[in-house]
């Protein structure tokens, strides 16, 4: 997408041209009342309803320069969010968000941006507890609160747009591990942060779900536990095909819930995108931080060879996705007895290793992911969801390793079988996407 | 009256100024943008201000009649201690 800015500087605003029906931006004034610290930016929008967004700058209306966008949070009012047409005002607390500051040179100005609807801005919040509040954020650095921030593993769900039309064909797969092919999107998409956690699948189904955790360390696990049929079906039938892709998930699934409340159009990835967003730009055999797999050739797939590059990103067999060498529980279908489960063991809280470059956390292990693609996937040149010739088969596709993995399995290329989509399995768990449009 | 083309959008193919500025006596008359589909537009204010984000009484939650002693040049000015401000030698915590 274009994402260029036009910029106006707007000393007195006579008139208008329009080509077409999009955002416009005008009469934006900025001020500070005395002894005040709340500062108002006023603007009009025309032409159509669009995201807003708000920089401050400094050095004056010749050569504006941002404070930079992690110093413009603290914001209320008309922006972050799609605003209708008409005359807005957002209030900003430059003594929350930049402390400390007095410019009195007069060279302060505000910088509006509109959004249109099919190019929002790069990350976007869903409250998952009103359902009505969707906020829209330019970058990483804008986010409120910061992208780090435990409400994005409780109450709300934040999403990342991955750039994909623009990144052109780009090579799927990995020698070694599954077949390379070329894949060219055609449309950008939101992925989660964060794997969907428990607090969150609490907050849309009314119940907690998940087999890792007690109740005083779950909320920020991820959920697992998972099977198709409850993200996206209904009951245990394998031949649902009322709610079998492209069509919309059942109403009474997580996904037809969360859709319904919120208006954002989630769903599970397809494979090509749930690879193309953990890979970040990083293509082969190397982990999504960049640095070389370990590839292993013996013929134990269980056994502990630690990769300590993998260690940094993604909780796995050697990093306490399993029970301790020696102990008791120490086999991979141990772990699923243990009744000790603690935040030391099994699944990790979301984001507790290092994101890949695109600012998505636990691509790798924690929990493995499920896909739209009906196994055995095999992604067409445009990333397309595979569905294969007979749509009530009953396995789909799963990524990126799970807890209990050892190195080989949590390549960025490795892929199995979901299970029965009908069947709970403890290491299933899923990273939700959106299209990249407006909800509405 | 001056008549400038700001801006050409080569990457849709169709060369086609869309902005105009019309610089007419001492006033700078600016045509708004309008978007192509996908193309974010932005608009900078038209007056710049000074700006003062130090710690006020109005905007901590002292009363109204606290308020009315305070001494805005007193406030604190270490930058590390930005919930305090003086009033009179004593430093008020704000909690």
């Amino acid at each position: 997408m274009n994402r260029k800015a036009t910029t106006v500087f707007a000393a007195v605003a006579l008139g208008g041209f329009c080509a077409s029906a999009m955002p416009t931006v005008s009469d934006v004034t900025i001020s500070q009342p005395d002894g005040s610290r709340t500062v108002t930016v006023e603007y009009t929008l025309g032409e159509e309803a669009a995201i807003i967004t708000l920089d401050v700058c400094t050095n004056g209306l010749a050569n504006p320069v941002s404070i930079g966008l992690g110093n413009v949070r603290s914001l209320s009012g008309d922006v972050n969010k799609l605003v209708q047409i008409g005359d807005r005002k957002i209030t900003w607390r430059p003594d929350k968000s930049w402390p400390d500051h007095l410019i009195t040179d007069g060279s302060v100005v505000a910088k509006v941006t509109a959004w249109p609807q099919d190019n929002p801005p790069d990350y976007m919040a869903a409250d998952l507890i009103t359902g009505t509040n969707i906020s829209y954020y330019v970058s990483a650095a804008a986010v409120d609160g910061g992208v780090t921030n435990d409400i994005y593993k409780r109450s709300k769900v934040l999403m990342r747009k991955i750039h994909a039309v623009e990144a052109g064909p780009w090579p799927m797969g990995a020698a070694n591990v599954a077949t390379v092919h070329n894949v060219t999107f055609t449309n950008d998409y939101y992925i989660g942060v964060y794997e969907t956690t428990q607090e969150q699948w609490y907050h849309i189904m009314g119940a907690y779900k998940g087999y890792w955790g007690t109740a005083a360390n779950r909320d920020t696990r991820p959920v697992e536990f998972m099977s198709y049929n409850m993200l996206r079906h209904s009951g245990n039938d394998t031949t649902d095909s009322a709610h079998i892709y492209p069509n919309p998930p059942a109403d009474a699934s997580f996904l037809g819930k969360i859709k319904a409340k919120t208006g954002v159009a989630f769903d599970l990835p397809s494979e090509a995108q749930w690879e193309f967003a953990c890979r970040a730009g990083v293509y082969g055999n190397y982990w999504n931080n960049g640095s070389e797999c370990l590839i292993i050739t013996d013929t134990d797939a269980s056994s502990r060879h630690i990769d300590t590059n993998l260690n940094v990103v993604a909780r796995n067999v050697c990093n306490g996705g399993k029970m301790p060498l020696g102990a008791e529980a120490d086999t991979l279908s141990g772990i699923f007895a243990n009744p000790l489960c603690s935040t030391e063991w099994a699944t990790a809280t979301v984001g507790s290793y290092a994101p890949n470059a695109w600012g998505l956390y636990d691509m790798h292990g924690n929990v493995s992911e499920l896909c739209l693609d009906f196994w055995p996937g095999g992604s067409s040149g445009n990333g397309a969801v595979y569905v294969g010739t007979n749509p009530s088969y009953a396995y789909r596709v799963r990524r990126g390793g799970n807890m209990c993995d050892p190195v080989n399995n949590c390549n960025s290329a490795y892929k199995r079988d979901s299970g029965s989509i009908a069947n709970s399995f403890s290491y299933n768990g899923f990273r939700m996407a959106a299209p990249a449009v407006v909800r509405y | 009256m001056t008549t400038t083309a700001l801006k050409v959008k080569p990457d849709v193919g169709v060369a086609v100024n869309r902005l105009l500025t019309l610089v007419a006596a001492s006033a700078i008359a600016v045509l708004l943008p309008s978007a192509v589909s996908g193309e974010t537009v932005s608009a900078y204010s038209g007056n710049a201000i000074s700006l003062d984000s130090r710690l006020n009484e109005r905007d901590c939650g002292v009363s109204a009649a606290f308020d009315s002693r305070l001494n805005v040049a007193e406030w604190s000015e270490n930058g590390t201690d930005l919930n305090s401000y003086k009033i009179g030698g004593t430093i008020i915590i704000i909690k």
